[in-house]
Parts: C-alpha cells; structure tokens; sequence
C-alpha cells in the first residue's frame, strides 16, 4: 500500500475526509485555481454546501442522501426538477456512466413493482427512501395550493403504487428517474426512444380530449428545457457534454420502421428551441420516411448539430453478430456520444480506453530499423499496434467500478440475477474503446510509401530527425508530406486496403477475449479525445505539427465532396468488434444546406443505402465563427457540434474554435 | 475513340439540374460574356493559371532559382511556366484532352447518390460546341439510364443542338441579350443563331428551363427585359430562373490572370420586382440562389 492510498483509506473513515474526497474530485468544475491559496479559498467557499454521506452499505449510504434531499423547485414551468450538485454519496472507486437506464421501470410501472423485482437488502433501503422522499414532494405539491402543485401532488402520489396515468405524467416520472440518476453523481445520462415510450400516453391523453398535439409540443418544450437544467454541473468534458441524447425512431424485428408524432414533435422542437442541450439522434433505414428524414435535415440545418443520424441497415446486423439479441439489436441506443449500447439493459462502459493509432507509428520509427520494403515496414508496425492494442484491452479490463446498488435498479437482469451491475449483473457487459489518430497514421503510412520507399526522396531518419525537431528546418519536407494526393478520407483503393488492414490488425486482438465481467470489448474510429490526446503527442508523418489535433473521427483533412466520403466509410469494415461508434463528420456551410433541403435529404437517403455507420453535420461558416472569436458578444447563440455533443461556440476553449476555424475553412475551399 | 476537352469534374452539385449532379465543365465557348463565372473554360487550349495563396516556393520565402517540390516550375525565375505537375495544384494548366471510357469511369462514381431525379450535368464553357465528339460517352450514360443534363448558352450550329437532343433530358438555357445590336457587341454572339436555336428547342422540348444574369444596365435595361418578356409570351417555356451575379470567381481571374469585370450589384428589389412580371404573364419564375 503507497503512502498515498493508505491516506486516501483513513480520510474515507471520516466525514470530514469524505467530504475532501470529494470537493477534491470536483474541483475542476467549480475552480481553475492551482495555487495552494485557490485551493484553500476553494474549500471554504463550497465547505458548507456540500453534504457527503456515507453508511453502513453503499445502498444505506445512497437512501440517507436520498432521505435527506431538500424539496424544492427552482424553475418556472411545470415539472418537479431538483438537483443538489453538492451532495453525494461516499463513493471511492469510478462510478459506472455513459450509459442509459430503464426508464419506463418507473413510467410504465411504479415503486411498489419496483420494489417487488429486489433482492439486495440495501436496495430496499434505496426505495424506502425514494418513496419517503416522493411523500415529501407530494407535502410539497399539495402546500402550494396551485394548479401545479396539485398537479406534482397527484403525479407523485400515483407513482408510489400505479403506473403513469397521463402524458404529463410519465414526462413527469422520466424527469424523477432522470433527476436521481443525476444526483446520484452518475455522469452522461441518456434517456432513450423517448417517442417509442412516451406514445401510449400520448395516444391515450388524445384519445380523452385531455391533449391536443399543440399540448404536446408546449410539454415536450418544458421538458427539455428542464433537462438543459444545471447545465454546468452536467457536463463532462466540456460546457455541452452532458450525454443527454434522446433517440428517435428505429426498426423493429421485422425490418419495418417505427417513427410516430413524436418522433416529429422532438425533432421540430428540438429545432426550434436551438439549445445545444439535450440532443437527439435519429436512428435511420431505407424505410425511413421521406417527411421525417427531411424533418431531421431541417433541424441540423439550425446549426445545433443533431440530430445524430445512425444506420440502422449497419448497426442492427452488427450488433446481432457481436451478440446482442435480435430484439435488443433493434432498440439499441448510444452512449453520450455514438457509441451503441443496449438502453436499460446495458452495463456497456463504452469509453473508457483510447487507441492512439499515431503511437505504434512513432514507435516504429524509433526502433530504427532497416526494412527492404514498405511491407516490412508495415509489418512491424503492425507489431507495435497489437502490442498497442493489446496493452489498452488489459488496462479497461483492470478498471474496477464501484459497486452501484442504485445503478442496478434500473438496468435490467440486475434484480433477476441478484447481481450488482458492476459485477456482472445487468444483460450485457461489454467495454468499449475508442480511437484517435487514425487518418494520420494513415496519411503518415501512405507518406512512407510514396516517399521513402517509392520515390526514396526522405530516408525513414531524415523523416524521424524531422518529427523530433517539430519539422523545425524541414519545412519543406513538412509541405511535401502534406502534398500527398491520397489520404484518409479518399476513396482510393490503396487508401482503403490500408485502412481495413490496419482495422483487421486491430480487430484481431479484440477476438476472442473476454472481459472479467463476462462480456467482450469493442472499438470504433471516433473519438472526443482528438484534441486532448493531439495536444500531448508530438509532430507526425502525415505533416501534423506536435500539439496539433488529429483528424475529427471519419473527415478528410483536404476538401473532398461528401459523396465521396461517404464511399470511402461505407467501404470500410463494421463487423467484428469494430462498432463502437463510427462516424463520417462534415462541415457544411448553412447557406448550402438551408437552401437545399430537398436535395440533402435525397442525398441522405442514398447515404443510408450506401452504408455509412454514423454521421453528424456541422453546420457552420467560417466567417461566422472567425468573427464570432473576436467578438463573442454578437454571437451568444452561436452553437457548434464538438465530437459528440454540441456547445455555444463561445463555451469552448480557444484551442478547440481553431480546430473548427481551421476545418470549416478547409471545407469551403472550392473542391 | 472520340476525345472530349474538359478541365473539372464536379461532384455534388445542387445548383446544375435537378437532384444532385456531378457536372463536367467542358472547354471552348463562342462568346464572351463580360460576367462570365468560369473565364477558365472559355479558350480552346488548356490555359495556365497560378495560385500564389497556393504556392509553397513564395510560401517558405525560398530564395533558391529551383522550387523544391518541383523542378521544372519556373515561378522561382520569373517564368509561369510548368512541366508536370505542382503537388499543390498551385500552377498548372487546366483543360485536358481525355478519352470518353476514361470521363465516364470519372462521372460515375457518385452513381449510387443520384437517386431518381439527379444524373450528370455537362456545363462549360460551351459543352455544346463538342456536341458530335460528346456522343459515344452521353450514348453510354444513357444506356446506364443516367439522367443527362446541359447548360448552354446556345450560341452554337443547330447541328449540335439537334444531335444533343437525341440524349439529353433536361436543357437548361442562358437567355441574355435578346438585341441584335448589344448581343454581338457585348456577348459576341449572334441573336439570330440563338433564337433560331431556341426555338428549334422549345417547339419540340418543352421541359426546357431558362436561365437569365440579372444584370444592372445590361440584360435589366428595360428594352431588354421587354424583349425577355414578348419572348417568354410567345414561346412559353416551363420555368425561367432568373438570378444575381456573385464574385466568388474573383479569384479564378486573378488565377489566370484575365481581368475581372466590376458590376453593381442588383437588389433584392429588382428581382421580386421581376419575378412578379414574369409570373403576371403566366410563366413560372424562380429566384436561383446560387
């Protein structure tokens, strides 16, 4: 045991331990100060507002937080929503996240049903303390003596025993379940087909003459603003990076698409309310219908970013062969970001490694070897990137979560199987990789070809001194590098031979191997760390300068038309372990898009058929953004798409607005 | 094997027909319109042009007479003059002579994207002054059933439109200056050919649309636009669209070192004013935003 973790055991023994436990792990969010003063003044500040509990079990430390949450409501509008950022659970190793629960258990059913499905002791504690909790909310409601409030009282009191009795009310009882997920200190929440689930009550409502579509759309309104609630302490990563993703539409066993008036009321008011918080993907196939597909089209042309459009033709047949079953394949959903994953039945941590493809490339070249050809020298990079890969499979298998009695509750087969969702309990256990860096070392291998070995213009040690000096006094050399005619992205075929071998290679280390959970692993071409990773990784032979960021999941760095990106992905190999997230990103400039929606929605419908996996659109000029960098303060509204979520353009660091300048003025140069 | 002059292929075109296109823009133009937004395509000899925002050698301040990407390029002396070709596409000639097997592997690629309505659109330049060599690739285009598409001015025998005719679907048509006069003194062509042409078109083709420049002091001129309107009276086409210039070929002039021609830009005003004449005498008008 190192000094470090055995101090780390005695401060968890302590409230008072607890408690700096954790204002220490939330930091980042609340103070950038790094001097010993900030971090003193940083305590103070937030020392009496946080409340950490901890008990004899993590289920009894969950019910005490959950008993002694305060009953309050912040917002105007019609939903009971409150979060307490500060308060927590005592909790010491990594929380399971990124991932959707069952929410129709408490839509579709009630606390009683709940709480008959148990079998671990201190989930009974958890849902005493829900439901003294829900008799506190409903006190709350009837106190108020308004419409409102009576309207939570009776909402609240019908879900200690009945399941949701309206529209509003299941909206109500997705946001409860959504509110403790939250503060139970679980990150990137999604909140699934949220049409599929919400329909019957919206059916029913209008049925009665209770509800009009116009009802509808004012609720669905006031519900997603509540989500874009405690926007701050929601997001990860970054100001946008909450997870909140609702899906939309999807295939059924059959083949047949399902979409209904509410899959075209979010998308239009997720449309029209321009907040990059929650988003929304669109699950597509060849039946998708056109109104719908033009609806989705309509709405990234906003320029909020989503609707994320995934490929039901591609991900289903995937999903199937990788062992999900046939029924859950169809109503998959995604991680925070794209990743597929099962909602409410999931444990799947789908990013929780990084495949850098750029590091066995480096290392390649450090090894100094002597090679007769480019084959050898692709075979010992090969080498490398096994050993990589290889090395980033075991490093997710060692992470051990934290055992989440609360978790358990909503994600399927935990309750059958009596076993906690951290152990194996829920249907399906699989982790997830991502990666970066992938068109680089694509561009920098087809580089080597053509100039070291093809036109033996760079020996491999002139290219290495090169890169370690930053191409300091090689900028010529940097310029040829960059000159390549066929690069990533490109639908050629020694680019995509490349391309697939090198996702073949890494494949192969997935077959085969199995999780200490029980499940596989997985890995997919997208990544959010194309900055963060890039920032630390030094210059490379595709002529990427050190620091710089690598390419933007599956985008070309020149213009290339988008026809023929789309060839390029869907030439490119989903199968095996690779479908963890896969997406073509364009930047398109708004004039085009919202002059031609027409035509991009044919254009999306040949796309599908032609098989990408994902694909989102950026939807920005490069003028805007430029001048929005130099003057925030005309463009609060301007909203960009980051990796997987959306952000105000004026959120983001500089480093990544560069990013997006830099690729918006590469997509507008004439093709 | 016939051989076409060509200088671009295009892929995902919105603005070239109907659906998405992938448009060849073909070399060689019989007149010369002072607006002209593609002044490349106009001779019939690959013409040189040289991008400086481009070029590598101005790029790294190098001082040496050789440029060290490519040899033979003679910017380093002074001279825009090169052999093979510049990895930046900085310098170079554009217009290339190229079989119709070799063009048709290139337009077909985006074939899975075009859907029902798109296809491949031929532009220019003046693609119709290589009407009999363009024949076996639109003969293979068609025998794949792709939707063929042109944009001509028109200036052109009538033997090249009557053979276009056998292959393609949808013409789309300049109309310009309808005087006799300012037609051959500002565009260089002669009116009659161009109305003969037309109306040779649109007695037997009556999908064709017109395309008309929005022009201040020229094709807006009211004699003009009354010629436009006794026109569209009597020969009655589908659709007119009629739109503004724009600058974005600014920088292919300066490319080519030809010299871009000022214009005032219309109002938005003049174009619903004009939209709205053309639609009270009962022909359909849009407003093309390119």
């Amino acid at each position: 045991m190192t000094i470090k973790s055995s101090l780390k055991t005695i401060l968890s023994n302590t409230d008072i331990g607890r408690k700096l436990l954790f204002l220490r792990r939330v930091k980042g969010k609340y103070s950038q100060d790094t001097t010993f003063k900030g971090k003193v003044r940083y305590v103070a500040k937030y020392w009496g507002k946080t409340r950490v509990y901890a008990g004899e079990s993590d289920g009894d430390a969950i019910a005490k937080m959950i008993k002694n949450l305060r009953v309050r409501n912040e917002n105007y509008g019609i939903f009971y929503y409150a979060l307490e950022p500060l308060t927590t659970w005592f909790f010491s190793k990594p929380l399971i996240e990124n991932t959707t629960v069952n929410y129709s258990l408490l839509v579709n059913g009630s606390l009683a049903e709940l709480r008959q499905q148990i079998h671990l002791e201190e989930q009974n504690k958890i849902i005493d303390a829900i439901k003294k909790y829900v008799e506190r909310i409903i006190k709350y409601g009837e106190q108020l003596e308004t419409e409102k409030g009576n309207a939570i009282a009776v909402c609240f009191d019908n879900l200690k025993n009945k399941k949701a009795g309206s529209f509003f009310e299941a909206l109500q009882r997705i946001l409860f379940v959504n509110q403790l997920i939250w503060q139970t200190q679980h990150k990137l929440n999604g909140l699934g087909n949220l049409d599929f689930l919400l329909y019957p009550y919206y059916r029913a409502d209008i049925k009665k003459g209770i509800l009009t579509k116009k009802d509808a759309e004012v609720l669905i309104r006031e519900f997603l603003q509540v989500l874009h609630q405690y926007y701050h302490f929601k997001s990860a990563a970054l100001l946008g990076d909450t997870g909140q993703i609702i899906l939309l539409g999807g295939s059924d066993e059959a083949g047949n698409y399902q979409a209904n008036e509410l899959t075209e009321i979010f998308l239009d008011v997720i449309g029209s309310l321009g907040l990059p918080d929650p988003k929304c993907l669109l699950k597509v196939s060849n039946k998708t219908p056109a109104v719908l597909l033009e609806k989705a089209i309509s709405c990234i042309a906003t320029g909020i970013g989503n609707p994320l459009l995934a490929n039901d033709e591609i991900i289903i047949p995937q999903l199937k062969r990788f062992g999900y079953s046939e029924q859950d394949a169809c109503q998959y959903g995604v991680a925070a970001c794209w990743e597929p994953l099962i909602p409410g039945k999931s444990f799947d941590q789908n990013n929780v490694g990084q495949i850098n493809y750029c590091l066995p490339l480096i290392q390649t070249l450090n090894d100094d070897g002597v090679y007769e050809d480019f084959n050898e020298f692709l075979q010992a990079f090969y080498t490398h990137l096994q050993s990589h890969v290889n090395e980033v499979i075991s490093n997710v298998d060692a992470i051990q979560f934290q055992h989440d009695p609360f978790m358990s509750l909503f994600v399927s087969d935990c309750n059958q199987d009596k076993e906690d969702i951290s152990e194996g309990g829920a249907s399906y256990n699989n982790l997830g990789i991502l990666s970066v860096g992938m068109g680089n070392a694509i561009n920098g291998l087809l580089n080597i070809q053509k100039y070291v070995f093809k036109e033996k213009r760079y020996s491999l040690t002139e290219l290495q001194d090169a890169l370690q000096t930053n191409f300091a006094s090689a900028e010529v050399m940097l310029e040829v590098l960059q000159s390549n005619p066929e690069k990533f992205g490109k639908d050629l075929p020694n680019v995509l031979t490349l391309v697939r071998n090198i996702v073949d290679k890494t494949n192969s280390c997935f077959e085969g191997r199995k999780n200490h959970l029980g499940g596989k692993f997985k890995f997919g071409l997208s990544s959010p760390a194309y900055l963060m990773i890039g920032q630390n990784f030094g210059a490379t032979p595709d002529g990427r300068k050190a620091g710089e960021a690598f390419f933007t999941h599956i985008s070309c760095s020149e213009t290339v038309p988008y026809t023929e990106l789309v060839e390029f992905a869907s030439h490119l190999d989903y199968s095996g372990h690779r479908f963890n997230g896969n997406v073509v990103d364009f930047m398109v400039s708004p004039d085009l898009i919202q002059t031609n929606i027409k035509k991009f929605t044919l254009f999306i419908r040949a796309c599908i058929k032609q098989g990408f996996f994902e694909m989102q659109m950026n939807v920005v000029s490069s003028a805007t953004l430029i001048a929005a960098k130099a003057h925030p303060e005309d463009f609060p509204r301007l909203i960009v798409r980051v990796w997987g979520f959306s952000a105000y353009f004026n959120d983001l660091p500089e480093e990544y607005k560069d990013v997006l300048i830099q690729r918006a003025i590469a997509a507008e140069k004439a093709a | 094997m016939s051989q076409i002059l060509y200088s671009n292929i295009q892929r995902f075109c919105l603005h070239d027909g109907p659906g998405i296109r992938t448009t060849i823009f073909l070399m060689g133009c019989g007149i010369r319109c002072p607006w002209c937004a593609n002044p490349e395509n106009l001779g019939t000899q690959p013409l040189l042009f040289f991008d400086k925002d481009e070029c590598r050698y101005f790029r790294l301040h190098n001082q040496s007479s050789v440029c060290p990407f490519n040899e033979s390029c003679g910017i380093p002396r002074g001279k825009r003059y090169i052999k093979g070709e510049c990895p930046f596409h900085a310098i170079g000639y554009n217009g290339k002579w190229a079989d119709s097997d070799f063009v048709f592997q290139l337009l077909m690629k985006d074939r899975s994207f075009w859907g029902n309505d798109g296809g491949v659109t031929f532009s220019g330049g003046e693609a119709l002054l290589q009407a009999e060599a363009l024949v076996p690739l639109w003969k293979k285009l068609k025998e794949e059933g792709v939707s063929l598409c042109i944009e001509t001015a028109l200036f052109v025998p009538l033997l090249n439109l009557q053979i276009a005719m056998q292959y393609i679907n949808t013409f789309l048509v300049d109309i310009k200056l309808l005087d006799n006069t300012l037609c051959r003194t500002v565009l260089g062509g002669d009116v009659n050919l161009y109305r003969n042409n037309l109306e040779y078109l649109l007695t037997r083709n009556k999908s064709a649309i017109l395309r008309f420049p929005v022009v201040k002091n020229i094709t807006l001129q009211p004699e003009n636009i009354q010629l436009l309107l006794d026109f569209l009276v009597k020969y009655r086409p589908s659709k007119i669209q009629i739109f503004k210039l724009h600058d974005l070929a600014r920088k292919k002039y300066n490319m080519f070192h030809m010299k871009f021609w000022e214009f005032t830009q219309v109002d938005d005003k003049n174009m619903l004013e004009l939209q709205t004449r053309i639609q009270k005498i009962g022909v359909e008008c849009d407003i093309l935003n390119v």
